[in-house]
């Protein structure tokens, strides 16, 4: 395994609401190495983007980050003061959203947002400021780079838009990207391209990145290894390859059986039955019980993590390992 | 569209669109222009008494007067040709509208903005300050303010300000609450740029538009509200008639027939006003998402 960049244990932020305690995230540990891409999946309020959002220390009140470690280059980052986290937000570790509009300020070009991108962190003359931007702005796939930056962003499409926030994300070459289903509001073709791309850099750069997204299909792609949210948990987490074709959690398989292209054309989509639980009232024990036909009454106690080889799973009753299932 | 317009040049060609609104810019262009170039343009000097004879005083227009030339317009009650009074009334209502509009232009944004930027108990007491003033009617408050602080011209924007920078704060703390929760500001936050530099850069420029809408109403509103002051007799002094000072004036003599003391300045008031008001609106329905195209 080559050197970790990002080592996240049992990282747990809870939102102290008037209604109660929501666990948003509960217990989350992965590592990620260097040029590595994770895929992070799971459905709305699984606590994927509240994951990425403590990553980098932006969970906002009322929430905070109950317990647990963010390890940045061996540094611990959620004890850290604020100024010092701001320090090496944007440098060490960026953050993609998911709406290209709202990322960008409509009322400046595209070069004095780069420029002002860098300044938060360098004093770079202005004509090396205006090569690194264009020379990103080619890498991510802008033509003619060096005449969009006098451009302004309602100019752009929306696809050229999260490029360039993809562009600004990698200005410092931080050692990690979290992208927070940067390309939801994109239309397929160019999510294909921006995917592929996104690939080649974590290549070049080395960057890691982890990419957040409720769309199997479009991570599986993309990503080396994958883990599974389900209420504010890693259900499951392993090779991408792997989780695939031989998924442990039910969920896992539940959602890969959702795919529509498992389905064979003319009959309905497979589903998982029920709602994600509220969580706010979450079950005892196992929080996929209530939708899981696997579940016995040994599902009202917290499954432990089962580790084989690179991967893990948070199961009594993994799929394809019939012989554990209890009597 | 044009590869890299600027949004300033994009504005000017929608604007360009509107023929009325148009019109009413070069009446806007031409009566600044009238006012600055007041003492060229005008026949005589109205405020220096000494060019004004008694024997002149409210004369029907085309009266040929004691200077020999033409009343275009007729003369007011002091002897002053009204067409001169009135260029240069305009340029007092111009210059105050102006003066209070900027005025309360930057007192208004840097509270509304530091009020949506900074939050808290500094948001709460801003905003509510204005809540409480905005419930008061404007010329209540500037009648009051006046009548505390005397006449002047300072005096005067004074109380124009004190009654109007409210609205621009109104508009200002919207604009930046809304901006301020957006990702780019968010990001920017989030970053070592100083606070100042994203207000600035990021949260001031995106601000500007619905202000400048207010900016343009509040400037008509201030030279109506000082001409209401100036009928009120609350405005500025006598020597010195501003256009709300010369239809003051002229009142007393509407019954008897010698209309044009009043309605000239009046006339010259309302075009002025309805103008700006009507750039105002072009601006406004341009600055409009939802009545964009």
């Amino acid at each position: 395994m080559s050197e970790i960049v990002l080592s996240v244990k049992n990282l747990t932020t809870h939102f102290f609401t008037r209604a109660g305690v929501v666990k948003a995230v509960d217990g989350v540990s992965f590592d990620l190495a260097r040029g590595e891409i994770m895929g992070l999946v799971g459905e709305s309020g699984s606590g994927k983007t509240v994951t990425g959002f403590s990553l980098l220390g932006l969970v906002d009140a009322p929430g905070r980050i109950v317990e647990g470690s963010v390890k940045l280059n061996g540094t611990e980052l959620t004890t850290m003061s604020d100024a010092a986290l701001r320090s090496r937000r944007g440098r060490e570790i960026s953050m993609i959203f998911q709406d290209p509009i709202a990322t960008l300020n409509p009322m400046l070009t595209i070069g004095q947002q780069m420029k002002l991108a860098i300044d938060a962190h360098e004093r770079v003359s202005n004509r090396a400021a205006k090569a690194r931007a264009t020379q990103l702005l080619t890498q991510v796939g802008i033509p003619s780079a060096a005449a969009r930056l006098r451009a302004y962003p309602h100019e752009f499409s929306g696809g050229m838009r999260q490029r360039v926030a993809i562009a600004i994300a990698l200005l410092h070459r931080p050692a990690v990207i979290v992208a927070d289903e940067p390309t939801t509001a994109l239309d397929v073709s160019i999510q294909a391209q921006i995917l592929f791309q996104m690939r080649d850099l974590a290549r070049e750069t080395g960057t890691a990145m982890i990419w957040i997204s409720h769309d199997l299909a479009v991570v599986s792609s993309l990503a080396s290894k994958l883990a599974v949210m389900y209420a504010g948990r890693i259900v499951e987490q392993g090779p991408t390859a792997t989780l695939l074709r031989d998924p442990r959690h039910p969920y896992t398989a539940g959602l890969i059986a959702s795919l529509p292209a498992m389905a064979k054309p003319g009959t309905p989509l497979t589903q998982i039955r029920g709602t994600t639980p509220s969580l706010l009232s979450l079950p005892p024990g196992c929080a996929f019980a209530p939708r899981c036909d696997r579940a016995t009454d040994r599902c009202r106690t917290e499954p432990q993590i089962t580790v084989q080889d690179s991967r893990g799973w948070r199961c009594f009753h993994p799929v394809g390992q019939n012989t554990e299932v209890c009597p | 569209m044009s590869n890299t317009s600027s949004p300033l040049s994009r504005f000017w060609v929608e604007f360009r669109e509107n023929k009325i609104a148009v019109v009413a810019l070069v009446v806007v262009v031409v009566m600044i222009l009238l006012a600055l170039l007041a003492s060229i343009v005008s026949p005589q000097n109205p405020y220096d008494l000494a060019n004004l004879s008694l024997m002149d005083s409210r004369r029907p227009p085309g009266f040929v007067g004691s200077g020999g030339y033409t009343h275009i317009l007729g003369t007011d009650p002091q002897g002053r040709d009204l067409l001169s009074a009135i260029f240069y009334g305009l340029r007092i209502s111009i210059e105050i509208g102006l003066a209070a509009g900027f005025v309360s232009l930057t007192i208004g944004t840097a509270l509304g903005i530091t009020a949506a930027y900074v939050g808290g108990r500094i948001e709460a007491l801003i905003m509510r300050t204005v809540d409480l003033q905005l419930s008061f009617p404007a010329i209540l408050l500037a009648l009051v303010i006046v009548a505390l602080l005397g006449q002047g011209k300072v005096q005067l924007i004074g109380a124009l300000v004190a009654a109007q920078y409210a609205y621009f704060a109104r508009t200002a703390y919207g604009a930046a609450k809304a901006e301020r929760g957006k990702d780019y500001i968010e990001a920017a936050l989030a970053t070592p740029l100083s606070g100042r530099l994203v207000v600035m850069r990021h949260l001031l420029p995106n601000c500007t538009p619905p202000l400048i809408v207010v900016a343009t109403v509040q400037i008509a509103n201030a030279i109506s509200l000082e001409a209401t002051l100036s009928f009120l007799g609350l405005g500025l002094p006598v020597t010195e008639p501003s256009l709300g000072m010369l239809i003051s004036n002229g009142f007393p003599y509407m019954m008897s027939g010698r209309y044009w003391i009043s309605v000239y300045p009046g006339v010259a008031l309302i075009i002025l006003i309805v103008a700006i008001n009507i750039v105002g609106d072009q601006v406004r329905d341009q600055f409009n998402p939802r009545l964009r195209k």
